[in-house]
């Protein structure tokens, strides 16, 4: 118990030193776009050293499409990023694109999670990991600002504004993922990503 | 008949080559004069009054013929004996001519008029004429227009060839601008039918 | 005659008959080259180059390196030096795109203009390597007339201009909806620009008309230098400069809605350099008003000299002609300036004689057209030397919105 009461304070102290920088670097990275990082619970120590840089969507009439970006740590502890949510798509999964036997790449669901090392980044790009929108609600078109919510292992949330923006590359094949989704129906087509 | 070994008969050797250069000079000669001269060129048939010319009276305007069509505007400026300006309104252009009427004026003595005029082309000409009313002048009166080369253009370097507003057939200043080029092609031919005389006359 | 044997070794008369052809030949070639060489009446000496280096850059910054910011009170690419390469879009709003569509699209080519500005590469850039060196790229954005009444910025109106009567438009090369002027010191951070805009604005709009042109690379020449046209004339010497008390007035709106912003004109004007070859220099600088080897004026010795339009030579006939087109193009009020920044543009084309179609991407900015800009126009029209060989071949005019603060867009305070 004795214990408890230093390592609070500790605690503390390395929360608010580490929120206050987190705000900072949010702000500089991005100058024009939206991509500010926003701490939602109290335990802010992982959630404020996390933030999203140069976030961007690829624009899409339906079905699905796809966020990018790179996540970045400044914490000295990893981040877990589990799953993430978007007002303009119904199901949200979390990506990555492997290569498969035939020498193509396919992407399927990552069900660890993005693991964003303590001062490191983790990137979202086409051709690699990056945030799947399925079933969306309606076109994405260019220029729009799409809301993305990203949820991490500690429980916390973090919210960012990715920019729309028209792309002809990312046209990966869909690997479906060994166990048995709840929406089945949810793998749609891949209409929206090729052109 | 034998046949001869040498491949030429000596008498034909000297008619051959003096018809080569002969051939040359005409060739020499067709070249150049049809070479065309480079556009743009325009120059001053008549003046009027003319250079030196003597009046009874101040005439009421003055006419500038050029070779080739005009473009206006243009400029006359004309100085009455005391140094009044006398150019009234704008100088009409017309064709190959450019009208500048003058206000009225019985002033005796010497007047002077300067122009500047533009070809269709773009061409620019430029000159000076004096003419004096009522007096015998002291310039000499010459039949024709003639204008010494006004420096339209001051500050630049080269030489106003073209201002030289001189009674010219059409031709394009040709003269002025090769005659040192023929002197010399000239010399050299002459050059060469002298050595050519030379060796006919040559015992050896 | 008998045949005489060959005397051995050269004799007299095969000396003389050598000399007689050596004379000959040379008479002959000597027309020849006479005849074919060419500009025998252009006598002027190439005019020594002003020294300097060109090292152009500032205290030790490659010049690929240097950063022209893209967010400000103005736009970038208006008063800031001229780089040496540009590229003008002219582009048109597809059907059915309004005022949501341009914010739209102009978060976008914001965004994208102010990462390349600093080197970095756009969002969802394929080649960011292309723009490592942003080599003092500029973005400017421009609305035409239609686009500025779809908003309510009465301050940010613009009219089109009057036709002149010199003029021989073509629609091909007339108004846009958009203009973008890109300008950079390197073509392939210009290239790459372009691409990018292109691929943003895609969605929004069609290409209509690409103006490229070009000036001294940076480098070559001290900075500053004024520049020359395709014509060979030093063309741009009498200029505003920001440190005139007056440019703000001049170039800046001062609205309430627009203030900050400009006003742009677009002229395309071609050189017709087949018979300006045929005229020699005297007549040239008579056009003009202005020495050709060093851009003074006539009456004057060196580039800056004032021309003293009143002087007269000996002969009485105005040193620089009232018709010239320094003569013409000269401000009758102080309001008639405004700020000229060109390009000169070369397109090959082997359906012409001469093989290319060049002349000028006449830009210039002033906060009010119908003030500055149009007495100074007519007044060309009507006289103007210079006029035999050029003509203008498109037209347009654009407002160019107040610069962007950081995290905000080009026009977003009217079309937002």
């Amino acid at each position: 118990m004795s214990k408890l009461i230093p390592a609070s304070i500790a605690a503390l102290a390395v929360t608010l030193s580490l929120s206050a920088c987190g705000s900072d670097d949010s702000a500089t990275d991005s100058p024009t776009t939206s991509s500010s990082a926003s701490a939602t619970t109290d335990d802010a120590a992982k959630t404020a050293a996390l933030t999203v840089v140069d976030p961007w969507v690829k624009t899409a009439k339906s079905g699905m499409s796809a966020v990018f970006g790179t996540l970045t740590n400044s914490g000295d502890q990893d981040v877990t990023v589990t799953a993430a949510a978007a007002s303009v798509a119904d199901m949200v999964q979390l990506h990555e694109t492997t290569q498969t036997s035939d020498g193509s790449s396919s992407m399927q669901e990552k069900k660890d999670g993005f693991v964003v090392p303590a001062n490191g980044t983790f990137a979202l790009t086409p051709g690699g990991n990056h945030i799947m929108l399925m079933e969306l609600s309606g076109p994405i078109e260019a220029g729009d600002s799409v809301s993305v919510t990203l949820k991490l292992s500690d429980g916390s949330t973090i919210a960012f504004d990715a920019l729309a923006k028209d792309f002809a590359g990312a046209q990966e094949s869909y690997a479906p993922s060994a166990e048995a989704s709840e929406s089945t129906d949810s793998m749609g087509s891949m209409d929206s990503m090729s052109h | 008949m034998r046949v001869s070994r040498t491949p030429r008969r000596p008498q034909t050797w000297p008619m051959a080559r003096l018809r080569l250069l002969v051939g040359a000079v005409i060739l020499a000669g067709s070249v150049l004069l049809g070479t065309p001269a480079a556009h743009a060129h325009s120059d001053l048939v008549s003046a009027d009054p003319a250079q030196g010319a003597n009046l009874d009276a101040a005439p009421s305007k003055v006419v500038l013929t050029f070779t080739s069509q005009m473009k206006a505007p243009a400029t006359v400026v004309v100085t009455a004996p005391d140094g009044t300006a006398l150019v009234s309104g704008q100088p009409a252009v017309s064709g190959t001519t450019v009208t500048a009427a003058l206000t009225p004026t019985t002033q005796h003595g010497t007047y002077t008029y300067a122009f500047r005029a533009f070809s269709q082309d773009g061409h620019q000409v430029s000159g000076q004429v004096s003419f004096t009313v009522g007096e015998a002048s002291a310039a000499s009166p010459t039949g024709s227009a003639s204008a010494s080369p006004s420096s339209g253009a001051s500050t630049t370097a080269t030489a106003q060839k073209t201002d030289t507003a001189s009674v010219v057939t059409p031709g394009d200043g040709f003269w002025d601008r090769h005659w040192w080029q023929v002197l010399i092609g000239a010399l050299l031919f002459a050059g060469a039918g002298a050595f050519e005389l030379a060796a006919r006359r040559s015992p050896r | 005659m008998t045949t005489t044997p060959a005397t051995p070794g050269w004799s007299r008369r095969h000396l003389l008959r050598s000399g007689a052809t050596a004379l000959g030949s040379a008479g002959v070639g000597w027309t020849l080259g006479a005849a074919l060489a060419p500009g025998a009446s252009t006598g002027a000496t190439p005019a020594p180059s002003p020294s300097g280096s060109g090292s152009g850059s500032g205290l030790g910054v490659p010049i690929g390196n240097e950063i022209v910011p893209f967010h400000g009170a103005h736009q970038a690419g208006v008063a800031t030096p001229p780089a040496a390469y540009l590229s003008l879009l002219g582009l048109d709003l597809k059907k059915g795109r309004g005022r949501d569509d341009l914010a739209r699209m102009m978060r976008l080519l914001s965004d994208d203009a102010s990462r390349l500005s600093t080197g970095a590469g756009a969002l969802a850039d394929t080649e960011a390597e292309l723009g490592a060196k942003p080599a003092s790229l500029t973005t400017t954005f421009g609305f035409g007339p239609r686009v500025m009444a779809m908003t309510s910025a009465t301050g940010g109106q613009v009219e089109p201009l009057p036709a002149f009567g010199t003029d021989a438009l073509e629609e091909a090369w007339g108004q846009t909806d958009v203009v973008i002027q890109i300008c950079a010191d390197d073509p392939m951070t210009l290239a790459h620009a372009r691409r990018m805009l292109l691929k943003d604005s895609a969605a929004f709009t069609t290409l209509r008309w690409c103006q490229d042109g070009f000036r001294r690379a940076r480098g070559i020449e001290s900075d500053g230098t004024t520049p020359r046209n395709v014509m060979g004339q030093v063309d741009g010497t009498v200029n505003p400069a920001e440190t005139d008390t007056d440019f703000s007035e001049l170039i800046w709106s001062d609205a309430a809605d627009f203030a900050g912003g400009t006003f742009m004109v677009v002229r395309r004007i071609r050189a017709l350099m087949t018979t300006w070859d045929e005229v020699d220099r005297p007549s040239r600088e008579a056009a003009v008003g202005r020495r050709i080897d060093n851009g003074a004026p006539l009456t004057g010795t060196n580039e800056f000299d004032d021309p003293d339009f009143k002087a007269v030579n000996a002969a009485g006939l105005p040193i620089i002609d009232a018709a010239s087109h320094i003569a013409r193009a000269r401000p009758m009020t102080t309001k008639e300036r405004f700020l000229r920044r060109p390009y000169n543009y070369t397109v090959t084309d082997p359906s012409i004689d001469i093989g290319e179609d060049a002349g000028l991407v006449f830009i210039a900015y002033a906060a009010s057209i119908p003030e500055q800009f149009v007495p100074v126009q007519r007044r060309l029209a009507e006289t103007d030397l210079l006029n035999e060989w050029t003509v203008a071949i498109g037209s347009a005019v654009y407002a160019v919105p107040p610069g962007a603060a950081d995290g905000e867009y080009v026009g977003q305070r009217i079309f937002g």
